[in-house]
């Protein structure tokens, strides 16, 4: 490692690139959680203990993440075994679902949960002519579990995917039966991919603010409780405090992910890839397993539905008369709507620009720090929001670098959010892109620069808009990581809709829901417009 | 072609991986305008110096030379040593105009005789009608002809080639290797080729350096490669061999007699200088031993009967591995008139001129 960092003397440049890259992460992800760890006294740890409350909400913390991460993984399992294992119609309808909740605010489940089973709900009140308390562990676990099962999803998909059903009929032919397959190879090698699955879901559970906030109602998790002694106490060291208690089983579940399913992960494609049916199952099992999707499917609809039809109607619950007087409000606040907008393309771009360096770094060069490296751009990924928004309040409030209330605080914290998002997308990117094509470039007569410039960039074209796309998404509707650094001057849309929600404005936040969202895919789909003709190689 | 001149000079040439040693102070000159093979099996080293010649890598000690200019330290994009990939390397977001005109537009030709120079290179290899496609949509021919026509695009008198008939099919990879000779011969290009391929390495060369562990083995014309190797292991290597271990008994009437498990065997002397005592290998090709079948002839001189063990048939001929004298032979019948079975007598003679004479190794 040593006679790598000496090597680099020999290329200032990429020395240069790297001191820099090194500095900025140093200055934006590690003093940023230094600050808040450090802060607290071991008094205030201990007062987690006995104070009754915040011993309760950090049980309540874990206890939602284990029963959210069991439904949740359950769920995306067994969407993930239909879609990619099954011949039932839907399946894009089905695949749809999967996408939904990942380009919606964090919180948006949670209050289409309150329109529909409120007390003033369509369903309970409306329908049924009941009221419910839906504020509580029960109402929680349902929306967690609908909102995160997507993410699960997409890990164990993406598993299921690679498993060749060669290896299936290889079992068949041996002799095994149905179940014996199911149990020997198939769900075997799943398991790296439903535990990382698991894993995923259970960091965005336990980090989760928006839907806690929104109908944890007396059920406090961490998140929260930090977010309470804030803004209701200015109470620092206990929201510290608090926060990096939160972080400790964030980072716990991180490293887990990193290093043991990370390394359990079978490979299972080959050169030779046939296109042999998947094996037939029982039709019962089928049809079954279909239902459950078309269940999910009809609810998660149902959630979007109603959220669109609260847009537009007069009073929920008393008058359910068409109406445009919701927008209105929308219209008022404009500021935060272009605010959103702003500060996420920024975000997204700083990320998608830094993370594309440090993955060529990563991957390309042997700087003797290439570890290093590759961490502080994942490790973002496993601080909670609610944690790097405080992290950001305490580190850039004093001198050298006061951000306090800025435009730019806003966009940094999105930016360093995102960053993991983005690194892991452009890596996995370069990692696709045999070295001979550099090295023919190179051979060719090409710098290095000129064959970043010519061959990586274009090849990078794909994972770096998706990932620029996604992390566009993830700022708009984000509401933990702005939540201790706006100022009335850079409030967001998410923040107007968490006013509206706690004042009982349900009908205006559903407005301000629906038009946030729309103005984000629009942005999206000329940006998409703008690129797509850029890149007929891939289509053929 | 002018063998005497020498285009790119390694001169005791060190390099290293870590703790693995790739390539070991290895010499070698290669000719200015000929076809140099570096013949060996995977992980010898081959492509390691083919990288260290076209400065993907640096070497760790001692020189390299191209056209009487060390190279050592200058870096890749400046050498103007094009290089044919084993994968082919094409761009796969340009068109195969644009892959072949990369080369020319870093060298900033301009507009009109670039398209010119990529027109009159992909005619040279029939890729006409093509230019706007990308490397996707062409089959696995056309590609390789592509990646061909952008190293040689830019007019330079090297060119490296790193397997580049590995990913053809066996029928098509004998065509193209007709083409590559006759191209190769016809521009009077200095051809450095890596494979581990043998009949590449003998059919396509004017000399073949032959690798193992990092270090040059042998370096001499096909023939020399083939019929007197230097040592068991290039005669191994290099198509199918029978090994007989023996010592020199001394020399009659001008041929050496070498005495093996029990059987005084005659070789032709006049290449050797070995001396009565001497330990030593006789190295004999398959095809270099007479069979006859049916067995009436009794043994005799370099000659014994004995019986077929176990054939393959391999259309142009039939290999026997026949029990007889000192040991098993792997012998080849080339104009079969049958297919004989396990268990048949057969004679089998060696001729004198035919048996080649190593010291023996160990």
């Amino acid at each position: 490692m040593l006679a790598e960092i000496k090597k680099l003397r020999n290329e200032p440049v990429l020395a240069l690139l790297v001191a820099a890259v090194l500095a900025i992460m140093a200055l934006f992800v590690i003093w940023p959680v230094l600050k808040v760890v450090s802060f607290p006294q071991p008094a205030d740890f201990a007062r987690l203990f006995t104070f009754p409350r915040w011993y309760q909400a950090a049980l309540n913390s874990l206890f939602m993440t284990v029963i959210s991460t069991l439904t949740c993984t359950f769920v995306a399992f067994v969407f993930a075994y239909s879609i990619t294992r099954l011949d039932i119609p839907l399946k894009g309808l089905f695949r749809f679902i999967t996408l939904l909740p990942i380009v919606s605010p964090p919180f948006i489940v949670a209050l289409s949960y309150i329109l529909l089973f409120g007390r003033q709900g369509i369903i309970s009140k409306h329908l049924l002519g009941i009221t419910l308390d839906i504020y509580g562990w029960q109402g929680l676990w349902l929306v967690q579990t609908i909102t995160f099962f997507p993410y699960a999803y997409v890990v164990i998909h993406g598993v299921l995917l690679s498993i060749s059903p060669n290896l299936e009929y290889a079992a068949y032919n041996l002799g095994a039966s149905r179940w014996q397959v199911f149990r020997h190879v198939f769900f075997p090698l799943c398991r790296p991919g439903v535990a990382g699955g698991a894993l995923i879901a259970a960091m965005n559970v336990l980090a989760d603010f928006g839907n806690p906030i929104v109908i944890g109602g007396n059920f406090t998790v961490l998140p929260t409780e930090a977010y309470m002694q804030m803004t209701g106490w200015f109470d620092l060291p206990s929201a510290a405090m608090l926060s990096t208690c939160l972080l400790v089983p964030a980072l716990t579940l991180f490293v887990i992910n990193r290093k043991w399913v990370g390394q359990r992960s079978y490979v299972t494609v080959t050169g030779k890839e046939t296109s042999l049916n998947i094996f037939p199952v029982p039709a019962w099992i089928k049809w079954g397993l279909f239902s459950f999707c078309l269940f999910v499917t009809i609810v998660v609809l149902l959630v979007y539905g109603v959220l669109i039809y609260g847009a537009f109607t007069k009073t929920w619950g008393y008058d359910w008369s068409f109406t445009l007087n919701n927008l209105n409000y929308v219209f008022e606040k404009g500021r935060e709507i272009t605010n959103s907008i702003q500060y996420a393309l920024l975000s997204a771009l700083g990320a998608s620009v830094l993370s594309v360096i440090v993955a060529y770094i990563v991957e390309r060069k042997r700087t003797g720090v290439n570890r290093l490296l590759d961490l502080l751009a994942i490790l973002p990924g496993a601080v909670p929001g609610v944690f790097l928004s405080l992290g950001f309040a305490m580190a850039f409030n004093e001198k050298p670098l006061v951000l306090t209330g800025t435009s730019l605080i806003m966009i940094l914290a999105l930016m360093f959010w995102n960053l993991p998002t983005c690194y892991s997308s452009n890596l996995a990117g370069l990692q696709q892109i045999g070295p001979s094509l550099e090295e023919a470039s190179i051979n060719l007569g090409a710098g290095n620069f000129r064959t970043f410039r010519n061959i990586l960039l274009p090849l990078l074209r794909a994972p770096f808009f998706s990932a620029l796309a996604v992390a566009f998404l993830r700022s708009v509707t984000c509401l933990s990581v702005v939540i201790f650094i706006y100022s009335a001057s850079t409030s967001v849309g998410t923040i107007s809709i968490l006013a509206l929600v706690q004042n009982g404005l349900w009908g205006s936040a559903a407005a301000f829901t629906v038009v946030l969202v729309s103005i984000a895919f629009a942005v999206l789909g000329v940006a998409n417009l703008l690129v797509r003709n850029q890149g007929k190689w891939q289509q053929r | 072609m002018n063998a005497e001149e020498t285009m790119i000079k390694i001169v005791n040439v060190t390099k290293a991986f870590g703790s693995f040693t790739a390539i070991d102070r290895v010499s070698l000159d290669i000719p200015r305008g000929g076809f140099t093979t570096l013949l060996g099996p995977s992980g010898c080293g081959k492509t390691t110096l083919l990288r260290l010649i076209a400065g993907f890598y640096q070497p760790d000690s001692g020189d390299i030379f191209i056209d009487g200019v060390r190279v050592n330290g200058v870096p890749a994009f400046r050498r103007n040593t094009p290089l044919v990939f084993q994968d082919y390397a094409l761009f796969p977001h340009m068109t195969v105009f644009e892959n072949v005109a990369y080369g020319l537009k870093l060298r900033k030709v301009p507009k009109a005789e670039m398209a010119e120079r990529v027109r009159q290179t992909l005619g040279m290899f029939g890729l006409e009608g093509l230019e706007k496609r990308y490397p996707k949509q062409l089959s696995g021919g056309q590609q390789q002809r592509v990646a061909f026509a952008r190293a040689l695009v830019t007019g330079q008198n090297v060119l490296l080639m790193d397997e580049p008939l590995s990913n053809l099919d066996a029928k098509m990879r004998v065509e193209v290797r007709n083409e590559l000779k006759e191209l190769q011969r016809r521009s009077g290009i200095t051809a450095v080729f890596v494979t581990h391929d043998q009949d590449e390495a003998l059919s396509l060369s004017d000399r073949v350096a032959v690798f193992n562990k990092g270090k040059i083995l042998q370096v001499g014309t096909p023939w020399e490669i083939y019929f007197k190797p230097q040592s068991r292991f290039v005669a191994d290597f290099v198509g199918v061999a029978n090994f007989l271990d023996g010592e020199v008994e001394g020399v009659e009437a001008g041929d050496l007699v070498v005495h093996c498990h029990g059987h005084r065997i005659r070789v032709d002397k006049s290449d050797y200088s070995v001396q009565k005592g001497d330990k030593v290998t006789l190295v004999i090709r398959p095809e270099c031993i007479s069979i006859s079948f049916g067995a009436e002839d009794a043994a005799g001189e370099n000659a014994w009967t004995g019986v077929i063990r176990r054939s393959i048939f391999l259309g142009r001929m039939i290999r026997y591995w026949v029990d007889a004298g000192p040991m098993e032979w792997t012998v080849d019948d080339p104009s079969p008139i049958r297919h004989h079975a396990s268990g048949e007598s057969v004679r089998i003679s060696l001729d004198k001129a035919k048996i080649h004479v190593l010291p023996a190794e160990r």
